[in-house]
């Protein structure tokens, strides 16, 4: 895979946990609940169904009405509400901030001092573009800061061997200290990773909650493939 | 598992009576089996059901349905498996298995309470330990491949390693038994040296993998066939068929994928004939010394930490290669001092896995397939057998023996958008169509191969630890270099764009598919078991899983594990009867 380097991980061509970004550790989980042609059957004949009909209600994030961060301050979690809603329109009402701080409360040390200063370094941005903190900009504004940071180049250049006439994975660590590109990479794989696990986002991606179909997804191509 | 648990003698820490060690010695079994993966689960029902007394030990705990997560989505998930460090933490060699997930880690052995050792330069990450009934068929890869007598004849072939001292016709019958109850859908292909077997019709292949199966028999002569894999599409006795829900590691509600917690061991404990005992940590064999034969096991309860010894008239070991061999290696007594079943030394030695660290991918047409989350997903993708140094083929000058590939295709999301808001949330939905492919080869079987004991490392259980030595030798480093290259023809023949091949051999990736350490064979000073995996030294020992194997063919080993098995318990049962054993 070709996929660009995202802070903190290395993507990796062995698939270890380690080695995967935030998006792909995403994509490994979302590659198990569905795949590529919608052809959903349900059949209530087959035993699954049964179960199906059972299955224990959610226990993931806490959804309490009176919500209050468990790791980051109240300024911090208002800049990344007002990036996250930007970033993936949706994100505030899924709750994106609140699945994020609440993993954080487990995550590494490093990975929190990688999330607070994106969030800092980002807010700080907003203020020396347009002389306000991120979390009071408009939309519009909050756009104009997220461009900036999007359009900056990573201090970090991935390398490609060329062996038999392919492309032979050997990317090289990331060095340097990171750039707003970093943390706006940074903060947009948790972001992605938060919203399209959430219910809102898994359902935009075309989930809908059935694990129960008639065969696998067959070649209907009676031409057939030559 | 209801049936199965109601029946499952709990361990002692379940239990009142503390002084359990002296009930223990009250029953003598007929056999004891260790380990209830594929090849105890087994072995268990073939002896149980035949009326020996049989005593399950597992190291794990009990399995049940409602461990099972495979339905479950990801918001329902405590931290989404985004938290890598939740799993890390207690698993952080066992998180390196790509199935290991915030679903099911807790299936698998705690790095920190078990670990093992290695040389610094021969960093070896022993993956896929688990620890629940059922073992690795909680969560194997399914895919169940037959050997070949060009397998088993490979050293007359290219002088390297042993021939196996079996044709394929003394265990053809037990690939038939085997395949028939444990269900493996697949396609005949006719090929000499892939056999085919008792199918089930197999799972279809894509647009994408029918284009590349068409491709690469027409350009290269190779063969691409739906992967045959245990994985029901038809029902089979109170098994549904698949239902194509996904993650099979995850478990499954209704049967439809091979799991000996729900299949062979269930069938054990419901003859009634076999005693499973969950969390018995096995430490070694316990002899007699006056007739030299197997009396028990002694065994670490892994909750309350008390021994305890378990008696019976034969002992079997089924607890993965490495776990069998550090069990007879830990087993050493006066009159085996080098380990039980070692008087050649070749115990521990001529270990093998399957080198997984090369292939490729890439993009395929979409053939109009929009990415969805919402639609069926196909456990298995397909799969291309061994082309290189073919018996009637051409020979490679630079390795000998050959591989396989295990592939798929997705159609996927495009996450790698740039940009944010409404434009990544459009081009997310761009479909990214790959194929991808890794070769599974041959690791030649080499004496400086090899595991040991730790002599100053014990797990948890007071138990001494493997010392495991294992690298590539030269003939793995260029089969390596030639599967990236071969992965790339195939992509390239089956129309792919953007090929991407990857050769990683640094980072000693290696297949769940360890075999060798306590070979087969007929002459006792070069083996350890004998055709029929008995020790040579210990007529009433046996060693069931992939120990035994001579060599390990680069096809998937568990069906081979399976129906050597079965074959090795109706000698058992034989000898039994004529009291030899």
């Amino acid at each position: 895979m070709n996929s660009r380097s995202i802070l903190p991980i290395i993507s990796q061509p062995s698939k270890s946990l380690k080695g995967l970004t935030r998006r792909e550790v995403l994509q490994r989980s979302l590659v198990v609940m569905g795949a590529t042609f919608a052809t959903s059957l349900v059949a209530g004949a087959h035993p699954v169904v049964r179960h199906l009909s059972m299955l224990a209600s959610a226990q993931g994030v806490p959804d309490e009405a009176n919500w209050s961060p468990r790791f980051l301050n109240a300024g911090q979690n208002n800049v990344l509400v007002a990036i996250s809603d930007r970033m993936l329109p949706g994100a505030r009402a899924a709750h994106v901030n609140r699945t994020i701080d609440w993993v954080m409360t487990v995550e590494s040390d490093e990975n929190r001092k990688l999330l607070t200063r994106a969030l800092a370094s980002i807010d700080t941005q907003a203020v020396k573009q347009l002389h306000s903190g991120i979390a009071k900009l408009s939309p519009d504004q909050v756009d104009e800061v997220l461009s900036f940071c999007s359009e900056q180049e990573p201090p970090h250049a991935e390398h490609d061997d060329d062996s038999a006439g392919w492309k032979l994975n050997q990317r090289t660590p990331l060095t340097g200290a990171p750039n707003l590109r970093d943390h706006f990479e940074y903060l947009k794989g948790w972001i992605v990773a938060s919203y399209y696990s959430s219910e809102a986002g898994l359902r935009e991606l075309g989930w809908d909650g059935v694990n129960y179909y008639e065969s696998p997804a067959e070649c209907e191509h009676a031409e057939g493939h030559q | 598992m209801g049936s199965t648990t109601t029946k499952v003698r709990q361990n002692a820490s379940t239990r009142k009576d503390t002084n359990s060690s002296m009930a223990d010695k009250k029953q003598i079994f007929d056999v004891i089996v260790v380990g209830s993966g594929a090849s105890g689960g087994w072995a268990c029902k073939r002896l149980a059901e035949a009326g020996l007394k049989v005593a399950l030990l597992e190291a794990g705990r009990p399995q049940s349905f409602k461990n099972f997560s495979e339905h479950k989505p990801l918001f329902d998930l405590k931290y989404r498996d985004l938290v890598k460090s939740t799993v890390t933490k207690t698993r952080p060699i066992q998180s390196g298995f790509d199935i290991c997930s915030e679903y099911n880690y807790t299936w698998f052995a705690n790095d920190l309470d078990e670990p093992y050792s290695t040389p610094d330069d021969k960093p070896y990450q022993w993956l896929g330990r688990l620890r629940m009934t059922g073992g690795r068929t909680n969560v194997w890869g399914r895919v169940s491949l037959r050997f070949s007598d060009f397998d088993f004849q490979a050293a007359s072939h290219d002088g390297q390693g042993e021939n196996w001292p079996i044709t394929y016709k003394d265990i053809e019958p037990y690939y038939d038994l085997v395949e028939e109850y444990v269900g493996i859908c697949g396609q005949a292909e006719g090929l000499s040296h892939l056999p085919d077997g008792k199918f089930q019709p197999p799972m279809a292949l894509t647009c994408q993998e029918t284009l590349l199966r068409n491709r690469a028999k027409e350009k290269l002569g190779w063969t691409v066939t739906p992967t045959r894999s245990a994985n029901l599409t038809r029902p089979l006795r109170d098994r549904a068929r698949c239902h194509y829900c996904g993650p099979c590691e995850r478990g499954c509600q209704s049967k439809s994928y091979f799991n000996s917690a729900f299949t062979t061991v269930a069938d054990a404990v419901k003859s009634g004939n076999c005693t499973l005992i969950s969390n018995a940590m096995a430490y070694k064999v316990l002899m007699d010394a006056n007739t030299n034969r197997a009396r028990g096991v002694h065994y670490v309860d892994r909750n309350t930490l008390q021994h305890h010894e378990i008696s019976a008239r034969a002992v079997v070991l089924c607890a993965q290669t490495q776990e069998s061999a550090r069990i007879l290696l830990n087993s050493a007594t006066t009159q085996h001092p080098a380990g039980l079943g070692n008087s050649s030394g070749a115990l521990g030695h001529y270990f093998t896995a399957h080198i997984r660290s090369a292939g490729g991918s890439g993009e395929m047409p979409a053939f109009d397939a929009k990415p969805t989350l919402g639609g069926p997903h196909r456990p298995v993708g397909f799969y291309v057998p061994r082309f290189r140094n073919l018996k009637d083929g051409p020979q490679s000058k630079d390795f000998v023996r050959g591989y396989g590939f295990e592939g798929d295709t997705q159609i996927d999301f495009n996450w790698q958008a740039d940009g944010f808001g409404e434009a990544y949330k459009k081009s997310l939905l761009e479909p990214k169509t790959q194929v991808g492919v890794t070769g599974f080869g041959e690791v030649l079987p080499r004496w400086d191969n090899f595991v040991e004991i730790d002599k100053n490392k014990v797990d948890k259980f007071g138990i001494p630890v493997l010392r495991i030595h294992m690298s590539n030798g030269p003939n793995e480093t260029a089969m390596l270099k030639d599967i990236a290259t071969s992965a790339g023809q195939l992509l390239e023949a089956g129309g792919a764009k953007n090929i991407t091949t990857y050769n990683d051999p640094p980072r000693g990736r290696w297949a769940v598919h360890e075999a060798g350490i306590a070979r087969m064979g007929n002459d006792v000073k070069k083996s350890v078991l004998t055709p029929f995996q008995q020790t040579h030294d210990v007529k009433n020992l046996f060693v069931m899983d992939a120990s035994g194997f001579p060599s390990n063919p680069c096809q998937n080993p568990t069906l081979t594990i399976m129906a050597l098995c079965v074959r090795s318990c109706d000698f058992l049962m034989d000898e039994m009867k004529k009291g030899n054993v």
